[in-house]
């Protein structure tokens, strides 16, 4: 059997440039944070050079740098190294153009009803929604069955018509979420502790 | 983890697509889906027409550089 062929370095640097606005993307809407999500970006692009024996010319780079990317927001987001957000210095840009009696979208509210999702939902409403991968290629970024991500994208859709319908926001969009959840889980679980 | 204690208050969870399109008309509900559609596409667009900023492009052209640093070293069995 053939070895997979491995790009030449400045060919390998070509088409990792070349992702890069895809992956600002990907990591802004997944961190709801230009900061957070340029941080990733460069992580990402660190891990692939470092990694690029294993490219394999041919494939598609932006889908193989989703994917390191993806693994690294959510194992830092384990860590806390990131947190999710929403990006205050959008907050007043509008999105799509309404019929005249509808009012506008958002993109502060667009972005800050992505952050009242699952991780795993707002990654995939973020690949085939805003993306525009194919079921079939974002179940192989998330690492996932083709079926489990149709079923994601669905309740992703639902679940953010609702938030944006009945403006439910929590303190999980204003970036506080995370905190407050571990702050009271450390506190109940200290208490069942005591209790026991 | 977080996922998991989103996923339990998820109202796509717990909300039916029954209960929903009770409360909502049909209609309605499409052009909501289109203008969610929409603005997914047009928030992803809005990040990709941004410049790279210096830092990242920066930060590659220091990895090439390094790479060739490295591959310009004499061979010590030369």
């Amino acid at each position: 059997m053939n070895k997979p062929r491995a790009l030449p370095p400045s060919q390998f640097k070509q088409e990792l440039t070349e992702a890069i606005p895809h992956l600002r993307a990907f990591g802004r809407s997944l961190s709801g944070d230009r900061d957070v999500a340029d941080d990733l970006v460069q992580d990402t692009l660190l891990k692939a050079w470092a990694a690029r024996d294993r490219f394999i010319a041919g494939t598609s780079m932006r889908a193989w740098t989703f994917v390191i990317l993806r693994n690294t927001f959510f194992s830092s987001m384990r860590r806390k190294k990131f947190s999710a957000n929403y990006d205050e210095l959008v907050a007043e840009r509008i999105l799509s153009a309404p019929a005249p009696q509808q009012d506008p979208l958002h993109l502060a509210d667009l972005q800050r009803g992505l952050m009242e999702l699952s991780d795993d939902q707002r990654e995939a409403i973020i690949l085939v929604g805003a993306g525009g991968y194919s079921y079939e290629e974002a179940a192989e970024i998330a690492n996932c069955a083709v079926g489990t991500m149709k079923s994601r994208v669905s309740r992703a859709r639902k679940a953010l018509e609702v938030i944006l319908e009945e403006g439910r926001f929590t303190a999980a969009s204003d970036g506080h979420g995370n905190l407050t959840t571990t702050a009271l889980e450390n506190i109940i679980g200290a208490v069942e502790k005591i209790a026991s | 983890m977080a996922s998991q204690d989103k996923n339990q208050t998820d109202p796509s969870e717990s909300n039916e697509e029954g209960q929903q399109s009770k409360d909502m008309p049909v209609k309605s509900k499409d052009d909501m889906q289109q203008r969610l559609g929409l603005g997914l596409k047009n928030m992803y667009l809005n990040v990709l027409e941004e410049p790279l900023p210096d830092d990242i492009l920066a930060l590659l052209d220091q990895l090439e550089d390094d790479d060739d640093a490295d591959s310009s070293q004499p061979d010590v069995h030369e």
